[in-house]
């Protein structure tokens, strides 16, 4: 008799403490917050676009090509050009940034190159559209590519020292 | 035959201690009940928060901020950080619950992310401190808010990706 008066009081108390707690209404959920830094890109040039000297065809027309990978000089087309020797190459690059990212290159598609009021229209190419850089985040790392270009020379084009600018851009992707 | 007597005498029993209740002063009043019956209310975390890529400023310091309304992420500041394009969000959740409650939001002020040994204190903002449930009492409703924040970055914040987590609290008011 005792005993089951304790249990029914005990019971009670029970009750009594949890009508307070509410019928959950509260609701929680976890959630995820994320963010990646690195560092600053940079560009460096290290070697200019170099076409050399090219003796203009006396008949018909040819195309100046400067590989954007190898730096290799080359001719083509019908007419009678000829590369005389000279120092030419591929425009060079390095970019400096963060580890394992990846980044867009890019130029314009062409640019001129002049002499007085002569003009040379360039077609560029680089040696790939994007890159990575070496390492992993969390460290600097490197990557290099490199910017061709080609021109048409014909028998009318004016003899003279061409020269022209253009501007090459890194992007992180 | 002798049960059906003892049942009638039974009644007849009861009819006697009845009868005099009735005959008794009595004073009554009517007494009104309330309750208001709600369901559970939950809460569903639609997407996590994300900073994506940021590049650190060279010079200076910045706060990268994602708004907590449209989720939108913005760079405060006289440095020179820079925002990569990269995929991005606020927190977004979903609270389903009793029709035309309200509820209140809770987060906390701030928390961190991680990367390594390295942290980064995130503010939190949330796109509303309270809000109301679609519909009327009697049926289910929903309602959504967002939860943004920032982070100060400077140029020695060390690279890297960064993670934590934080939870969100939605209570009927």
């Amino acid at each position: 008799m005792n005993r089951s008066i304790k249990l029914l009081a005990s019971a009670t108390l029970i009750g009594i403490f949890s009508a307070p707690a509410m019928a959950q209404d509260t609701a929680s959920q976890s959630t995820t917050g994320s963010g990646r830094i690195i560092q600053p890109i940079t560009l460096t040039k290290n070697s200019d676009l170099a076409f050399g000297t090219v003796v203009r065809p006396t008949t018909g027309t040819n195309t100046i090509t400067i590989d954007a990978t190898t730096g290799g000089i080359s001719k083509t087309g019908a007419g009678d050009a000829a590369l005389a020797a000279s120092t030419s190459g591929r425009a060079t690059y390095t970019v400096g940034g963060e580890g394992a990212q990846t980044f867009a290159i890019s130029t314009p598609a062409t640019f001129n190159m002049t002499s007085g009021a002569n003009s040379l229209t360039v077609t560029l190419a680089s040696s790939s559209a994007t890159g990575t850089i070496s390492g992993s985040l969390g460290s600097a790392g490197t990557a290099t590519f490199g910017v061709g270009g080609s021109f048409p020379v014909s028998n009318t084009q004016a003899s003279g020292n061409y020269t022209g600018t253009f501007t090459t851009t890194v992007t992180y992707n | 035959m002798g049960a059906y007597f003892k049942r009638g005498a039974a009644l007849a029993l009861l009819a006697g201690a009845s009868t005099p209740l009735l005959a008794q002063t009595t004073a009554s009043q009517s007494t009104t009940g309330t309750t208001k019956i709600v369901q559970a209310i939950t809460l569903t975390k639609t997407t996590d928060l994300a900073f994506g890529t940021v590049v650190k400023p060279a010079t200076g310091a910045n706060s990268v901020v994602i708004d907590a309304t449209t989720g939108a992420r913005t760079l405060t500041g006289a440095g020179t950080a820079a925002l990569t394009t990269s995929t991005t969000s606020r927190a977004a959740f979903s609270v389903g619950g009793e029709g035309a409650q309200t509820f209140s939001i809770t987060v906390p002020a701030t928390f961190n992310m991680t990367s390594g040994a390295n942290s980064l204190t995130v503010t939190l903002t949330t796109s509303a401190a309270t809000g109301t449930l679609s519909g009327a009492l009697g049926a289910a409703g929903t309602a959504t808010f967002g939860v943004g924040g920032s982070f100060p970055i400077a140029t020695t914040t060390v690279s890297g990706s960064y993670t934590g987590t934080f939870t969100t609290t939605v209570t009927y008011n």
